[in-house]
């Protein structure tokens, strides 16, 4: 018996893993998306508050679970059978009222939230009809004359197109089954069902651009892992290409501050590397150049001020090489310096708020994602808008 | 010992079992009846004798390439770059309803109606070009952008621009080879050897022999001018677009011009010169049941699919809802489907009416005369009278 105590005990240790490294490691992407809406702090509160009671009960009723199962272990071996217990009335009032207990205090703490969610909707009207279909959303906003179904609508898939700050309405609907209006960064979610118009308000606290220039920052990990590694690959391909020999390639080819990046990355990915090049580097050059790269780099003194003029390699760089994962600063500095590097081929991560399908329709809510835009003023939504309906519009 | 042995290789099939598509080491070959391949009335297979199917799937990888390893001969390293991830894009969020080959035959097709589109005809129905022409890159990124509203054909508009020039790219170079083959095919359904009927005649074996391996070389002889041919129509497609050479009229919707343009579209549109209604139908709901059966029958697309004319209360158009491209489709017609081209008798700014007049229909359908629903409890209203519905802000139903 105990080798299925070990297997019930290691349930409570990965979950509370799991969710140690999600809120330990945000760069992983496993907790919640940033919120972006007046209404998510109470959402979030609620979330965690609950997540907490359920946690502690679960791995509490686990590790009891565990223990029983040894104990049982120790007295099945002394007589070959269980102790079976029947019928404890104080046990039973107990595991009724506290539960009862606990959901009525549930019951109430979310009442706020939910009026808000829920019924404390602005007067005003629906910005635009958003209609699901497997597998897209479309959406429509009422055009120039400000009323639907008249031929001015203005349609337009898989993008929904908000003002900053501003409570917004939205009508949902659905053209075929039941699906799941998702704003993840938004915490709104609400069922689209069939026959049914649904009101469904927010408001974004932010805008996508103020959103993507912050997230760039943030999102080192990706932009190491798809941009770090092509580039180097590149950088191989083009050494391959101009046919010098590799000493003078560096030389003539690569700033120093281009070769530091490539010192740094190669410290950090030496392992890594070979199986993270573009397909196009042969592997035999690919083992051979990083061999090669990696002597004359080492022979570099990465500590010469020359070489590593204007960068800072100071804390924030070490950091980055001992983590896989990097921090904020390093990527900064990564991003600078491979700007530098190769101008005009970097640009910003392009990241968006989410709107997903959350009764996972299409494959892993990819083949139902949409997005939505939060706009600086109403005057740039309505910009957009009118650019739209002039391309919808066009007669030539 | 071999309990655990089970448990852990039932665990590795689960977990593995289902990732990723295997690619078969060809593009299979495609298999026609005589009526698809060159309008036989006949459902026979065209079946090619071994050797000569060697021989084209020779010819096909030579000038196509595998499914892994995409190519044409004279593209350049960057295209062939693009053809290759267009390839891996194609796979993940294609080929299940366009298929391998991109004979619209992937596994989802059979669920879908209207049928995905099979690029190996070199047919396609959404385009600005004329109506044999090719369509241009644009308006495959449109349609990938877009999607194809009432059809299962999701707008991809938020994939980078990268990515989706890749894929058409890609798509584009399977059109390519699916015509190609289709060519070939058709060159052995007319020319080729009957091997069967020339062992029944009793041809002796080394004579059939010989006129196989003649009809081998052959193909591959006229194969570069077929791929030349094929590669030739695409490239021309951009000098075929359709402008209409007279502007849209631009009315106030609340002009009495706009009304006018409004009564000489639906004067078009119920009238011999346009005849739209002959399909459509007077009330505009082209309802596949009140068709003439004759006319029904007919109806069936280059492909061989039920291919009904649209419900224009619906106010949804799978090539896209910009003016321009009602008046495309009027111009040109819709290639490989039913509807007509009305560029040669249409002037320009008829065109234009009946666009105005379509796009206005899903709105204000009382501009046709609407037959009451036939209620069933009832014995009256048989009369099949056109009631002219109330009054002009009078929205469609379907919406």
């Amino acid at each position: 018996m105990s080798k299925w105590a070990y297997f019930f005990l290691a349930v409570p240790i990965l979950v509370v893993a799991i969710f140690g490294a999600s809120l330990l490691f945000p760069s992983l992407g496993w907790g919640l998306p940033e919120n972006v809406s007046t209404i998510g702090k109470s959402i979030d509160f609620l979330y965690y508050a609950i997540l907490a009671i359920t946690g502690v009960v679960f791995v509490g009723t686990q590790l009891a679970l565990c223990w029983l199962l040894f104990i049982e272990k120790g007295q099945a071996s002394k007589d070959g059978r269980g102790k079976y217990t029947h019928g404890n009335h104080r046990a039973e009032v107990i595991w009724t009222v506290v539960p009862a207990f606990v959901l009525g205090i549930i019951a109430f703490a979310q009442m706020p939230a939910w009026y808000q969610a829920r019924f404390n909707g602005p007067r005003v009207d629906p910005i635009a009809r958003v209609v699901a279909r497997q597998f897209e959303w479309r959406i429509v906003y009422p055009g120039p004359d400000g009323q639907y179904d008249t031929s001015d609508d203005i349609h337009v898939p898989n993008e929904l197109h908000v003002p900053v700050n501003r409570r917004v309405r939205i009508e949902l609907r659905t053209m075929d089954v039941l699906h799941s209006f998702f704003l993840p960064h938004l915490r709104v979610k609400h069922d689209a069902v069939p026959g049914l118009s649904v009101p469904v308000w927010f408001d974004a606290t932010k805008t996508t651009r103020e959103y993507q220039n912050e997230n760039a920052e943030l999102s080192n990990a990706d932009f190491r892992a798809v941009d770090g590694t092509t580039r180097l690959g590149r950088i191989c391909v083009a050494i391959d290409e101009a046919k010098t020999p590799l000493t003078s390639f560096l030389k003539d080819h690569l700033s120093a501050e281009t070769r530091a990046m490539l010192a740094s990355y190669l410290v950090t990915w030496n392992a890594t590397l070979g199986a993270e090049f573009e397909p196009a580097v042969p592997s035999g050059l690919r083992s051979a150049m990083i061999g090669e790269l990696n002597g004359i780099l080492a022979t570099e003194d990465l500590s010469d001020p020359k070489l590593t003029e204007g960068i800072n390699l100071t804390a924030s760089t070490t950091s980055h090489l001992a983590s896989p994962l990097g921090g904020r600063k390093s990527t900064l500095l990564n991003r600078e310096i491979l700007q530098d590097a190769f101008p005009g081929e970097i640009k910003p991560l392009e990241r968006h708020f989410d709107l997903a399908c959350a009764e996972l329709c299409g494959w892993g809510h990819y083949k139902m994602k949409g997005r939505l835009i939060v706009h600086e003023t109403q005057e740039e939504l309505d910009a957009w808008l009118a650019e739209r309906h002039a391309e919808q519009e066009a007669s030539r | 010992m071999s309990r655990r042995l089970t448990w852990l290789t039932g665990l590795s099939v689960l977990l593995l079992g289902g990732c990723g598509i295997n690619l078969p080491g060809q593009y299979p070959l495609a298999s026609y009846t005589r009526a698809e391949l060159i309008g036989e009335k006949s459902d026979e297979r065209v079946d090619l004798p071994p050797a000569i199917r060697e021989e084209l799937g020779n010819l096909l990888v030579d000038y196509f390439g595998t499914p892994k390893q995409p190519g044409l001969l004279s593209i350049s390293d960057e295209q062939w770059q693009n053809l290759i991830h267009g390839q891996a894009l194609y796979q993940k969020h294609c080929i299940h309803c366009h298929g391998l080959n991109g004979g619209g035959n992937g596994p989802t097709a059979p669920f879908l109606f209207p049928r995905p589109r099979d690029y190996r005809r070199g047919v396609f129905k959404w385009k600005s070009t004329t109506r044999t022409a090719k369509p241009t890159r644009e308006d495959l990124l449109l349609i990938l952008k877009e999607g194809a509203i009432g059809t299962s054909m999701p707008p991809f508009r938020l994939m980078p621009e990268k990515q989706l020039n890749e894929l058409v790219d890609y798509v584009i170079f399977l059109s390519m080879r699916g015509e190609f083959e289709r060519k070939l095919l058709q060159y052995y359904a007319t020319e080729g050897p009957n091997v069967r009927q020339m062992y029944a005649e009793g041809v002796s074996g080394a004579e059939v022999q010989q006129s196989v391996a003649q009809f081998n070389k052959e193909l591959a002889e006229m194969a570069p001018e077929v791929l030349a041919e094929v590669q030739e129509s695409w490239r021309q497609a951009g000098d075929d677009i359709i402008e209409p050479n007279e502007t849209m009229p631009s009315y106030n919707v609340e002009s009495e011009e706009y009304e006018a343009s409004l009564q000489r579209g639906k004067e078009l549109y119920l009238g011999d010169k346009a005849a739209c209604y002959k399909c459509h139908n007077r009330d505009g709901r082209a309802n596949v049941a009140d068709m003439d059966p004759s006319m029904r029958e007919k109806n069936v697309d280059d492909w061989g699919q039920p291919n009904y004319p649209r419900n224009l209360l619906l106010g949804m158009y799978r090539g896209g809802r910009r003016p321009v491209d009602l008046f495309r489709r009027i111009h040109q017609g819709i290639a490989g489907a039913q509807m007509p081209a009305g560029g040669s008798n249409l002037k320009p700014r008829e065109i234009w009416d009946i666009v105005n007049f379509v796009r206005a229909l899903p709105y204000r359908p009382s501009l046709l005369p609407q037959e009451k629903p036939k209620s069933a409890g009832h014995g009256h209203g048989h009369g099949a009278e056109e009631s002219h519905a109330a009054e002009d802000d009078a929205k469609a139903e379907d919406h």
